[in-house]
């Protein structure tokens, strides 16, 4: 019984520990608890070899370590309390959850649909399993539900939030303004044709470089529509293939991994 | 016959750190109990 209810509490505090690294997952912070993880391991290190000075200026920290962590973490912890009292599981695996994300796609294919007609610049961040939470950050947050008008209105000429990306998570759009990193390198054969995109499309490919994010852009000068996956744009291309696309990335975030993709977490 | 699908991307999506976590919990464990001993 005692062994049983030992499993159960160490299931339940690395269940905890998990979300809080998907908490920090992609943010800076991620580099503050790696360098904390250092001074733990060196303090391990130091009590193993009898290194008694080490020790005893460690030891010395550790009482102010607790307020270094909540001075630290205070954004991220107020994101993991946030994420564990939003009931994630309720929404499950299920043919409502299909049709959800059909329905995203077809708001998003719509609006992008729309800008392409009217020459309205766009660009689209679709998060996967990599966190953007630094773009994020450095954009306005927004936290709105996925709809066609929503997004019409952010890219429309002259709004506020225009200039930048949209960045979504699942159904949510997460923020818009956003800054993305551009693909700085050109090379090769296309090096000519990139260079002549701009800065929106460039945008596009730096995003998707690092992550696994898909990124949409719509040019504002030939209403043309491009995707950007793991660092390689595919131009002009159609309505079904974006639709298709979409699908297929969606289906990754939420259902599990599809071929390349990956699911969201527990 | 194998794990359901849903059973099946709970325990291998981010396999990596889920085992790091239960490695952290682990040692986390071991430590409490030989401070304990100590005692």
């Amino acid at each position: 019984m005692s062994m049983a209810l030992t499993v159960v509490d160490i299931v339940v505090v690395t269940i905890l520990l998990y979300n809080f690294v998907l908490v920090l997952r992609g943010r800076r912070a991620m580099s503050v608890l790696s360098g904390m993880a250092v001074l733990v391991a060196i303090y391990v290190a130091s009590a193993w070899l009898r290194l008694g000075l080490l020790r005893a200026v460690l030891s010395g920290l550790a009482p102010y370590a607790i307020i270094a962590i909540i001075v630290l973490f205070q954004s991220e912890l107020r994101s993991y309390l946030s994420r564990l009292g939003r009931v994630r599981w309720a929404r499950g695996v299920s043919l409502s959850g299909r049709l959800e994300r059909r329905e995203i796609v077809e708001e998003i294919v719509g609006a992008v649909q729309q800008m392409s007609e009217t020459h309205v610049g766009a660009l689209i961040v679709l998060e996967r399993d990599t966190g953007l939470r630094t773009f994020i950050e450095s954009g306005v947050v927004l936290d709105a539900v996925v709809s066609r008008d929503v997004l019409l209105a952010i890219f429309h000429p002259g709004a506020q939030l225009h200039d930048g990306a949209v960045i979504l998570q699942g159904d949510r759009i997460a923020a818009a303004a956003c800054f993305l990193p551009l693909h700085v390198n050109p090379a090769g054969a296309h090096a000519m044709e990139l260079r002549k995109l701009g800065t929106r499309h460039r945008a596009a490919i730096g995003v998707t470089e690092g992550t696994d994010a898909l990124a949409v852009a719509v040019s504002e000068e030939t209403g043309a529509i491009s995707i950007a996956w793991r660092g390689e744009l595919e131009r002009d291309i159609s309505i079904d293939r974006l639709r298709d696309r979409l699908s297929h990335h969606s289906a990754g975030v939420r259902q599990g991994r599809h071929s390349e993709g990956a699911a969201q977490p527990i | 016959m194998s794990l359901p699908r849903p059973l099946q991307r709970l325990i291998t999506h981010n396999l990596g750190w889920k085992l790091a976590c239960l490695a952290a919990t682990v040692l986390l464990w071991l430590w409490l109990i030989a401070a304990d001993n100590r005692v």
